[in-house]
């Protein structure tokens, strides 16, 4: 039997949060699976990803801190799933079965205590509102496909984290290098003209 | 919240066409991002500094809506589709 001191620990490649952080990824998740129909696990983790590279793309902000590693299987997050376990605990979220469509049953996520949720802010509650209608219908493969298509996704190797922070920088240095760029001073002047 | 009416010029429409090359999931977030700008422009886009003066800019991953807002006729006028790298 080895040693303890032989024993080699690998440490987490996940970040640790703060409460506040925790706090803000339970209600993403409570008002995802709120607005969404049929969230399996897999589901909600894919629209949680998408949820937070359009907040990015559109709103140049992040929606929570929480972090997600590029899995063969698209995008998955330890944090997305403490907190789906934390609002369990908590009664807030129950797990119903219910046939499905690629398998004879699966679990589904369902609010069971709606108002133990703090409300949320009203431009994020408006952000969620519309990305729910853009995604409501789409399933889970289809959801995984267009995740894995996302650019910060691609832009990482298989097993690391996705660094949305990073994105979040390099798309407001963009937006900062397009209002600066004479090119597109003279398209829009051309459009103006049209 | 009334919607403000709009005016796409033709250049926005080739832009967009030339982008979405087909693909049906981006056309539909552009045009879903296009009905939340019309309910409050000033909201959902920023006033662009530099040189590109006077417009509006709203992001769309890695593309830009540009537009302008007539407050007086309460129009918008979508003027381009750029991306972001069409510096």
């Amino acid at each position: 039997m080895p040693k303890i001191s032989e024993i080699k620990v690998v440490r987490s490649p996940w970040r640790p949060i703060s409460e506040a952080d925790r706090r803000r990824a339970a209600l993403v998740v409570a008002n995802l699976i709120s607005r969404l129909d049929f969230v399996t696990d897999w589901r909600l983790q894919k629209a949680y990803f998408l949820a937070e590279v359009w907040s990015i793309e559109e709103r140049l902000r992040r929606l929570s801190a929480v972090d997600f590693a590029s899995w063969a299987h698209g995008p998955w997050s330890l944090h997305v799933r403490e907190a789906e376990e934390a609002l369990e605990a908590q009664e807030i979220v129950s797990r119903v079965r219910h046939p499905a469509k690629r398998r004879p049953e699966a679990e589904f996520l369902q609010i069971k205590k709606a108002e133990k949720l703090p409300p949320l802010e009203e431009s994020d509650s408006e952000f969620l509102d519309s990305f729910a209608a853009q995604v409501k219908f789409v399933d889970g493969e289809k959801l995984t496909k267009i995740t894995k298509l996302t650019l910060p996704f691609q832009a990482t190797r298989r097993d690391a984290l996705v660094n949305l922070d990073r994105y979040l920088q390099t798309l407001r240095e963009k937006h900062e290098r397009f209002v600066n760029s004479p090119r597109v001073a003279r398209l829009v002047a051309e459009a103006k003209a049209e | 919240m009334a919607n403000y009416a709009t005016r796409r010029k033709r250049l926005f429409d080739e832009d967009l066409e030339k982008a979405a090359r087909g693909s049906a999931v981006f056309l539909e977030r552009v045009e879903r991002r296009i009905v939340k700008i019309r309910k409050s422009p000033q909201h959902h886009g920023y006033h662009a500094g530099g040189v590109v003066r006077c417009s509006w800019i709203a992001g769309v991953g890695d593309w830009a809506i540009i537009y302008e807002i007539n407050e007086e006729s309460q129009t918008l006028i979508f003027l381009r589709f750029l991306s972001l790298d069409d510096v």
